[in-house]
């Protein structure tokens, strides 16, 4: 008798199944997302910039996102069909990324009208009042669509930093993603994106100061 | 009252990433990661407190059967809590 197959097993074969509808979707959604911020790239000054990026999850990825989502970071073995990669909010990613500070909310702006029914899941900023460190909205780009996508707006240094920190870091050895999670890190995390947030507030506070003086 | 961080380190428990909760193998009491963060640090305190007679792991949160067997085979193995 054949072995019944592992949670990971059916949640690859779920994923070849998925591509198709997934690459459609991120070019769809990549597309229509550079076209609604023209109006504002068209008109960036040379020192400003508005960059977008997408992504499919990547098959192992997604598998270990599902099984980090589950308590203990463990498939309940018992019920193999609970699990699903529908149920994770950014099998398809798309990501703005803005400089300096103010062209963060003209970005976001831009694109509310189209996700209005999105789920809005802000990556909250440190202390109470703060800004939110990004925008974050999930949801179907498409009625037809059967996995959700998400689109992040965040300041162009802190998504370069978290780029950095997933492919030298959670890329190569998935399983330190939980390391992230500790409450030291957490701590030490906060202090990089506090320090990248003070540089942009400055710098955007000294290109202002220059204008005024030049005028 | 002390920190989250402060009260696990000196009740002697250790984060394991793997498993996302923080482990103390001579009690064998476990607890997750979202546990903590979702309750107060008296909560915390309350719960490092609590004396563990039972002989077998103690979980907060209680996992579904298939995974906490899963994770004390790796208790057990003694990889779990050395990470």
């Amino acid at each position: 008798m054949a072995e019944p197959r592992t949670v990971e097993d059916r949640l690859r074969s779920e994923y070849a199944e998925l591509l198709p509808l997934m690459h459609r979707t991120r070019l769809a959604i990549e597309t229509e997302v550079q076209h609604m911020l023209l109006p504002i790239t068209l008109h960036l000054d040379p020192y400003e910039r508005i960059v977008v990026r997408s992504r499919i999850k990547e098959c192992e990825s997604a598998v270990d996102a599902v099984r980090r989502r589950q308590e203990f970071g463990l498939f309940d073995t018992d019920n193999p069909e609970q699990y699903s990669l529908r149920s994770l909010p950014d099998l398809i990613g798309v990501r703005i990324l803005t400089f300096p500070e103010r062209r963060l909310e003209d970005a976001r702006r831009s694109l509310l009208p189209r996700i209005t029914h999105w789920i809005d899941d802000p990556v909250p900023g440190e202390g109470s009042g703060a800004a939110p460190i990004a925008y974050k909205y999930s949801g179907l780009w498409s009625t037809d669509d059967v996995v959700r996508s998400e689109i992040q707006a965040v300041s162009l240094l802190i998504g370069l930093f978290w780029e950095a920190e997933h492919s030298a870091i959670y890329k190569p050895t998935p399983n330190l993603r939980g390391a992230a999670k500790s409450i030291e890190m957490k701590r030490k995390t906060a202090a990089v994106i506090t320090a990248l947030m003070d540089f942009e507030v400055e710098f955007g506070r000294m290109i202002e100061a220059s204008a005024d003086t030049s005028l | 009252m002390k920190t989250k961080e402060a009260l696990l380190k000196e009740a002697g428990y250790r984060y394991n990433f793997d498993r996302l909760a923080y482990v103390n193998r001579l009690e064998k009491k476990v607890f997750a990661e979202e546990s903590v963060d979702d309750n107060t640090e008296e909560w915390l305190a309350e719960k490092i407190a609590e004396p563990n007679t039972t002989g077998d792991w103690k979980f907060y949160d209680e996992p579904a059967i298939a995974v906490r067997r899963a994770f004390v085979a790796e208790l057990e193995n003694g990889r779990a809590a050395h990470r």
